[in-house]
């Protein structure tokens, strides 16, 4: 029977008996670990990928927001009466009539969970603005044009207040109360304490304090964020957008809009970039919603460059004390870190201040630690999450200690490292503040950066040319980044949900709770299902960022994806692959034998002239199911979630949790070249050696990698968002603020070490975050020692061109 | 976006387009674009007519009896293509094809717009200085020429009265010169912090005859640093050293931005000033 179906079928690879046995002409597994080309590529690389702004819907309108021009402000009274009367203009909305509208949105992650401060946010300001930029009012027009022209003819009456922009100012007694009714403008104080460090720094051969400044910054996806809301005439809501989070932001919606979930269907296309800057829990998300509701037509509001270079991230001042012995161990640590996260949000931005402290001391042995940070608001303009999520914030700065230390004692950069950081057998091993590690072997990475370098023959070189007044710097830094979080009680989930059903024809769909920012995490998940499932990879579809398609997920953050959603699809293949097996076994009379699955047969291992093409079997399951006793129930479907280990919310005895499952690591090296008349960098080589466990597909975890590198690169050479003396933001287009090109960044080195997580599935860790802080790390460790000679360093990001000079005549001094 | 309706013309020739300068409000003259059309999309500059002057013709380079006439709408593209920019003008070759912004850019902007628009952060008015280039300005009254080094009054302001176009940059030929360009920028994409350009005459034994250096971007203005003590000495570190001196003296009020302080550009207003220098020697990389 299955012969003769399989004949009038047209099989793939039909042999003389109409069996498909031949195995050389389809494609070879496995997929897992091989540099598959990103699924669908062409469409990108050829500009045919359909992204948020090409999705045109008849009898749109369009809407433009009204931004406050001051950064502290009452607002006495807002006038609409010439807005309206504007050309094209369908409704003028005010944040008096937008509270009446929707409720405040939720926090991504709320503060006062963690026992700090919180306020509502509204979708428009109702009597204070308190940054520049600030929603106040929107328009909706006809046109984009439209509505932007109308803007100047909002007359809004404000009472000027005076702004704290200063995190430190805004600590102080009697400064200007954000949120008046805190009482202070400090959101929460997080501390982390283990030991008693004032006696253990009493007792080090060595104390340095110090302090380091890191500047606000920003994260700028090519594609600026959008938001489409369309209403049916049954009161449901499809919300289209370049977000993150299609789930997450379903419930917020809902919780604003005053509507149950089940009549929201959020969906994402594909993303320019996302991150963190397009986790939601911004104004526009739900305004756009009230706006729709107004007008009784979709509404769509895209947004401008400028609005983007209004989120900013990361701005924080670590005050710290490092305690270290003549042998090079680092005994005692004290951190006081301010964050300045301007005002608070309901986007997650304000979290990664958290990390930053509970980060520390990332993979090193220090006994005795003391970090705390206070988050603070001032009017400063907002934070969203920025890839890296604080810890960059953490590698910056501990690495920058490292080297103090290390140059106090005259000692070698790297020696001091392996001094200092785990050992490969201390692994898995809890830190100070509870974070425990999976797995790693730092002195590994160290080894091969070094061997790379050629290291010793490098700092002869520096030596030679430091001689003839040229100055080479040499950065060797360690970076730890912990992903794939999941944080109690917020809309940070650390498990996710695939999907993988096989249609009658062989074919297979992934749906998956996560998405992809671009970073070829479909791609990823399709080998893992075709190495499962045995089947090419080109049979494979795979659905995301859309509710109503997709299994409930939380989305692109973290560096989850793989970890969550990828693990999850392998075990619901494995679910199909059982049926598939048991169907074989029925179909090939073959018992209890053992069935592979490969090369799109399945086939009894050791008789492998025995098989039987995998669409003929799935054709089996959904038209043979009463004619052929024992095959398996239809459908070939399988929905799983992935729940990684390694993550404990019960509080240990010191009240610590452990969030994070995974820990992927990274040693960066840098040559650079210090122009020390202009203090411009020349980046004259790069690698770096990272270790993310079992790797799924190379190509894409090194494309993450250098992108996040160079991100954070830029973020310390070149990028800044800088303000006026009234707050109001200078850095307000790419001229001024500037991102690295192509030139400004050599080819990066790509060395991979596997140390796979005994926590996950696959042993895979978080790809995706880590780069960040090790870019800017090493960067700053870079330059600095090569201009250590002339006795200068840069304490105070960015260490662009002015700052290195500045440092350079400042020791000349 | 662009929100406010304006005027959109195209003259034909620079008598049409002095004509079109006419009219009540605000007048934005563009070459290419590239300054006026960011402004006018964000809102800071919203002209009621936008005289476009790509048909005026107006673009080219040709040898005349002053030196090199340059068309106010000659691209940044043509003039590093341009073999007699090449041989006869090659700072200025070379600064073309250093500006910022990419092959787009290079495409689209032009050196008329760019001296007319007098930003500090542009390349375009330091060379012409240093290049002694004459400004050549019609008006429905005639035409008239300036020395460049009086076209630039202050940041974002020039000599072009109301009804004033400028059509051309004739920059002298200078047959025996050695010539040097130095751009100092942050990176990549960033705008000119400090430039110098330099021309420098020289004796049949290779000493320095006559020269003349302008700084731009450190001052709101392109200045000129007197090199007369090079006369008859051979171009080197030494001398180049000394100029440079002198060209820090010369940033008497430098300009802040968004991207530099004031005091950043006066610290490198000597450095850029010797490697323009060293430059024209044949001695780049040098320090």
């Amino acid at each position: 029977l299955y012969a003769r179906l399989s004949e009038g079928r047209g099989d793939p690879n039909p042999t003389e008996e109409g069996r498909a046995i031949s195995v050389t002409e389809v494609p070879a597994g496995p997929y897992v670990g091989s540099r598959q080309r990103k699924l669908g590529g062409d469409l990108f690389l050829t500009g045919r990928a359909e992204f948020f702004n090409d999705l045109v819907l008849a009898n749109t309108a369009h809407a433009a927001v009204l931004r406050s021009p001051h950064a502290h402000a009452r607002i006495r009274a807002v006038d609409t009466t010439r807005a309206k009367a504007a050309p094209g203009v369908l409704a003028v909305l005010t944040g008096e009539e937008a509270q009446e509208l929707a409720n405040p949105i939720p926090f991504f992650i709320d503060p006062a969970v963690f026992g700090g401060r919180s306020s509502p946010y509204r979708c428009l300001a109702v009597d204070k603005v308190m940054f520049v930029g600030q929603p106040v009012a929107a328009i909706v027009a006809e046109t984009a044009n439209d509505a932007h022209a109308a803007l100047d003819l909002v007359d809004v009456d404000y009472e000027v207040l005076t702004p704290v922009l200063d995190a430190d100012a805004a600590m102080r007694e009697g400064a200007p109360l954000l949120y008046e009714d805190w009482g202070t403008n400090v959101v929460i104080h997080i501390p982390f304490v283990e030991g008693d460090v004032d006696a253990a720094l009493a007792g080090c051969d060595h104390v340095i304090e110090d302090e380091i400044a890191i500047h606000r910054m920003s994260t700028q996806p090519i594609e600026p964020r959008g938001n489409l809301a369309v209403w049916a005439s049954d009161g449901s809501l499809t919300f289209h957008g370049s977000i993150q989070n299609p789930h997450p932001l379903r419930m917020h919606l809902s919780m604003s809009l005053g509507i149950p979930e089940t009549k929201i269907r959020v969906v994402a296309p594909h993303i320019g970039g996302g991150l963190g800057l397009k986790m939601h829990g911004h104004a526009e998300e739900t305004l756009v919603c009230v706006l729709a509701r107004i007008v009784k037509r979709p509404v769509k509001w895209l947004e401008d460059r400028r609005e983007t270079l209004l989120v900013g991230g990361i701005e924080q001042t670590h005050r710290f004390a490092i305690g270290f012995n003549a042998d090079g161990k680092i005994v005692a640590l004290r951190d006081r870190i301010t964050a300045n996260v301007g005002i608070l949000t309901a986007a997650p931005g304000w979290g990664m201040a958290f990390l930053s402290a509970l980060s520390f001391p990332t993979g090193y042995k220090i006994p005795s630690t003391d970090v705390s940070v206070d988050v603070v608001t001032t009017n400063k303009g907002i934070w969203n999450a920025t890839r890296g999520y604080g810890k960059q914030g953490t590698n910056t700065a501990l690495e920058h200690m490292v080297d103090l230390a290390a140059e106090r004692l005259g000692m070698d950069k790297v020696e001091i490292r392996r001094r200092n950081l785990l050992e490969r057998d201390e692994l898995p091993y809890t830190t100070n503040s509870g974070l425990h590690i999976d797995s790693g072997d730092y002195h590994g990475a160290l080894d091969k950066i070094v061997e790379w370098l050629d290291y010793d023959n490098l700092r002869a070189e520096q030596e030679r040319l430091r001689a003839e007044g040229r100055y080479l710097g040499v950065g060797v830094i360690f970076e730890l980044t912990p992903e794939a979080a999941d944080i109690p009680g917020t809309m940070v989930g650390g498990f996710d949900t695939s999907a993988v059903k096989m249609d009658p024809q062989g074919n297979v769909t992934i749906a998956t709770g996560i998405t992809s920012p671009g970073s070829g995490n479909e791609t990823g998940i399709a080998q893992i299902v075709a190495d499962e499932l045995g089947v090419p990879i080109e049979k494979i579809a795979v659905v995301q960022g859309d509710t109503a398609a997709c299994p409930y997920g939380f989305g692109n953050y973290s560096g989850r994806s793989m970890v969550s959603g990828g693990n999850a699809a392998a075990l619901a293949a494995r679910d199909v692959a059982a049926k598939l097996r048991q169907t074989a076994a029925v179909m090939l009379e073959a018992g209890d034998a053992d069935i592979q699955l490969a090369h799109d047969l399945a086939s009894v291992v050791g008789a492998p002239e025995k098989a039987v093409p995998i669409p003929a079997i799935a054709n089996a399951v959904y038209t043979l199911n009463f004619a052929i006793p024992g095959i398996a129930e239809a459908p070939l479907e399988s929905s799983r979630v992935y729940k990684p280990d390694n993550i404990r919310h019960t509080p240990d005895e010191k009240g610590h949790i452990q969030p994070y499952p995974t820990y992927s690591f990274a040693v960066h090296a840098a040559v650079v070249e210090v122009d020390v008349e202009t203090g411009k960098t020349e980046i004259k080589k790069l690698g770096v050696v990272h270790d993310c466990g079992t790797m799924i597909n190379p190509t894409l975890i090194e494309g993450q990698m250098a992108g996040a590198m160079v991100m954070g690169i830029g973020n310390v050479m070149s990028e800044e968002l800088k303000f006026d003396a009234e707050g109001r933001p200078l850095s307000t287009r790419f001229k001024a603020y500037l991102m690295p090109r192509a030139g400004d960044v050599p080819a990066i080195e790509m060395i991979h070490q596997v140390t796979p997580s005994p926590y996950t599935l696959l042993g895979n860790k978080g790809a995706g975050e880590a780069g960040v802080g090790g870019g800017m790390a090493l960067l700053l460790a870079a330059v600095n020692d090569a201009i250590q000679p002339l006795g200068a360093k840069v304490t105070a990001l960015p260490a662009s061109p002015e700052h290195v000079l500045d440092a350079i005549r400042e020791a000349q001094r | 976006m662009i929100t406010r309706r304006f005027d959109y013309l195209a003259p034909g020739s620079a008598d049409e387009a002095v004509a079109a300068l006419a009219g009540n409000g605000e007048t934005a003259v563009i070459g290419g674009g590239t300054w006026v059309v960011p402004e006018m999309t964000h809102g800071i500059r919203r002209p009621a007519r936008v005289v476009d002057l790509r048909r005026a013709g107006l673009a080219g380079v040709e040898a005349g009896e002053a030196g090199l006439v340059v068309g106010a709408t000659t691209t940044y593209t043509e003039l590093a293509s341009d073999p007699l920019v090449a041989e006869r003008a090659p700072a200025l070759a070379a600064m073309a094809a250093g500006v910022t912004g990419g092959a787009q850019v290079r495409n689209q902007g032009t050196i008329g717009g760019s001296a007319c628009y007098a930003t500090p952060s542009s390349d375009a008015p330091g060379a012409l200085v240093g290049l002694g280039a004459r400004m050549r300005i019609a008006s429905s009254a005639g035409t008239r020429e300036l020395d460049a080094a009086d076209f630039f009054l202050g940041a974002f302001t020039c000599a072009l009265a109301p009804g004033e176009l400028l059509t051309a940059v004739v920059v002298p030929e200078a047959p025996n010169a050695v010539q040097g360009y130095y751009k100092h920028k942050l990176c990549e994409s960033s705008w000119p912090i400090a430039t110098a350009c330099c021309s420098l005459e020289l004796a049949a034994d290779g000493t320095v005859a006559s020269g003349r250096l302008a700084v731009g971007g450190v001052n709101a203005v392109p200045y000129l640093v007197d090199l007369s003590g090079l006369a008859g000495r051979r171009l080197g570190s030494e001398a180049a050293g000394e100029a440079a001196a002198l060209a820090e003296q010369g940033a008497t009020d430098p300009y802040t931005d968004v991207l530099a302080s004031g005091g950043y550009r006066r610290q490198i207003a000597g450095v850029v000033a010797k490697r323009a220098l060293l430059a024209a020697a044949g001695r780049e990389g040098e320090r």
